[in-house]
């Protein structure tokens, strides 16, 4: 997927013409006022249940405590006095419920009406249906009764009950709070919905400009940051970040690229002219066979390029972890001293070595020993003749440092962050032979080490500074 | 996120249309049955009933004259339960006193 890919989906809407005519339903923002408004909705309904399984709960309760004391009443009644008395115990208790909310009916073992506020044995009810409700009408008023069958001794049957319109009415207010916070809410939501819509689009409209700039060739262009600290200033500063990387990557591929076809030019080029001239003017096999030689060294030195190109981008991509052991760091510079001791001898200089013994790291020891070497191969390239090379070991609680310093020509400041990219060859070493990979190498290793390379002024010369982090090193005690 | 709406308003439905009531007891028959204690024949029984429980005791209170005539008069205007309200409550002076 393509940087511009990327970045029209993080801002889409600005440059996909079906993404503008998206429906409200599909927006995120609307999505998210739905989402407000169904908890906002589904916290009414939790109130709700809860007032509503209290309240009705605790007056269907006490109506049925209600009936059943007077229930309880009236047998007893029936059992001191018989039918005459119960009769009259029911008359009486209709004559004085003041609240008007009593029912009662008393019938005989043929379900006939004998006395009470019912006309007939509601359709329905049988000998076991012991509660029950019953819708009433009232004086043209309609509502729901609770009520209580009970059977009496000689085949008589009692309805004891009350109107439970007070509950209705509860009923009837919370599933009108109810609808009416359903339709506020809904409102409330879709309100929310349409601002956030609109807010969210107005603040990713950037980034789509942005992706459209990126899409459409102008690669410098980056997000605003509107300074709020916000979640999107954190988008638009991860975008910006992610395009600086790329912008960095894609300099860094371009820069290679330039360099490879220059530097190898030149070998590849001299080769080929050794073969044509040999090709053409050699007068016998031996001067056939040099030629070929020649250019077989520098073909050598092309593919030694190559295979350093390789290896850097091995180390980068983290595949010679697998290869970590724990290994005597300190015998490894010891013999890299006494191996190099003779090709500074050679060229007039003295390599002095200060190692701290002991020392173990866990790492890759031959990426070690190959960056030591290119940081020794560099030193004694540049040191002037009769000058001293000083190559040090030494291990603290920050960690392991590996340093070399020459009195060479060093790195001028400006170009010593330079220095360590790929190909990078200095003004002072234009005329020395080598690749400009060195150090780039000797970089990704310490890179892979979790460590650093510092490159320092060593007046004159250069100190090449390799740090690699304690977690990765173990000093004997 | 998208069936969250639609639990809500089923939830919301699912409590209109269902209470503790209901979800205990069982309502039998749709058609309401008439209270026959809220219907003017029972308001004139009621009446009556006062009226013969005054004329039996030697002193009457006055609040239970005052509402047994307001309660005669509010079952003439046709204001039934008001009035049978009122007759109870000089029923229930009388009885208790």
């Amino acid at each position: 997927m393509s940087l511009a890919t990327t970045l029209q989906m993080l801002g889409r809407g600005r440059t996909d013409p079906r993404q503008r005519r998206t429906p409200m339903f599909r927006s995120a923002g609307f999505r998210f006022g739905i989402l407000y408004a169904s908890l906002f909705g589904l916290s009414a309904l939790a109130l709700a249940a809860f007032l509503w399984w209290t309240t009705v709960g605790l007056l269907d309760r006490q109506t049925d405590a209600a009936i059943n004391a007077d229930t309880q009443g009236l047998a007893e009644r029936y059992q001191e006095g018989g039918l005459p008395a119960l009769i009259e115990t029911i008359d009486q208790r209709l004559a004085t419920n003041i609240d008007d909310n009593a029912i009662y009916l008393l019938v005989g073992p043929r379900f006939d009406r004998i006395a009470g506020n019912l006309n007939a044995w509601p359709r329905g009810v049988t000998l076991d249906t012991n509660w029950f409700e019953l819708p009433v009408e009232r004086a043209g008023l309609k509502g729901v009764a609770r009520l209580h069958e009970f059977n009496l001794a000689g085949g008589f049957h009692l309805l004891v009950g009350r109107d439970s319109h007070v509950r209705s009415q509860l009923r009837r207010l919370l599933t009108a709070a109810l609808l009416w916070s359903a339709v506020v809410a809904l409102i409330l939501g879709m309100l929310g919905g349409a601002l956030v819509r609109g807010a969210f689009r107005a603040t990713v409209a950037d980034v789509s400009a942005t992706a459209a700039a990126i899409a459409a060739g102008d690669l410098s262009r980056r997000v605003r940051i509107a300074g709020t600290d916000d979640e999107f200033d954190l988008l638009a500063a991860a975008v910006n970040d992610m395009l600086d990387r790329i912008m960095r990557l894609m300099d860094g591929v371009k820069q290679v690229s330039n360099a490879i076809a220059h530097d190898l030019r030149t070998p590849i080029a001299r080769a080929r002219t050794r073969l044509e001239d040999a090709a053409i003017h050699a007068r016998s096999p031996d001067e056939l066979h040099a030629a070929i030689e020649r250019a077989q060294a520098d073909l050598d030195g092309v593919v030694g390029v190559f295979q350093a190109i390789l290896r850097i981008a091995e180390i980068e991509a983290g595949a010679r972890r697998s290869a970590f052991v724990t290994f005597d760091l300190s015998a490894l510079i010891t013999d890299m001293t006494e191996l190099y001791t003779a090709p500074a001898e050679e060229a007039g200089l003295r390599l002095d070595a200060a190692i701290q013994y002991e020392i173990s790291l866990h790492g890759d020891r031959d990426m070690i020993q190959q960056a030591v070497a290119n940081l020794l191969d560099n030193a004694v390239k540049f040191s002037p003749t009769g000058t001293t090379v000083q190559l040090t070991l030494a291990a603290s609680r920050d960690g392991v440092r590996i340093e070399v310093a020459d009195r060479g020509p060093g790195i001028p400041e400006a170009d010593r962050t330079r220095a360590t990219e790929r190909f990078f060859r200095g003004e002072q070493a234009r005329s020395t032979p080598g690749s400009g990979l060195g150090l780039a190498l000797v970089q990704a290793v310490a890179t892979l080490h979790g460590g650093t390379l510092t490159l320092a002024d060593n007046a004159p010369g250069l100190r090449a500074i390799l740090k690699l982090p304690a977690s990765s090193m173990n000093v004997a005690s | 996120m998208r069936t969250l709406p639609v639990v809500t308003l089923g939830l919301i439905l699912s409590l209109v249309q269902t209470g503790p009531g209901k979800a205990q007891l069982r309502l039998v028959q749709s058609k309401p049955m008439t209270i026959t204690t809220d219907t003017v024949a029972y308001c004139d029984q009621l009446s009556a009933d006062v009226a013969r429980a005054r004329a039996t005791q030697a002193k009457v209170p006055p609040d239970v004259t005052r509402l047994a005539a307001e309660g005669r008069r509010l079952c003439d205007k046709g204001l039934i339960r008001p009035g049978i309200e009122r007759l109870r409550r000089a029923w229930t002076l009388l009885t208790v006193h």
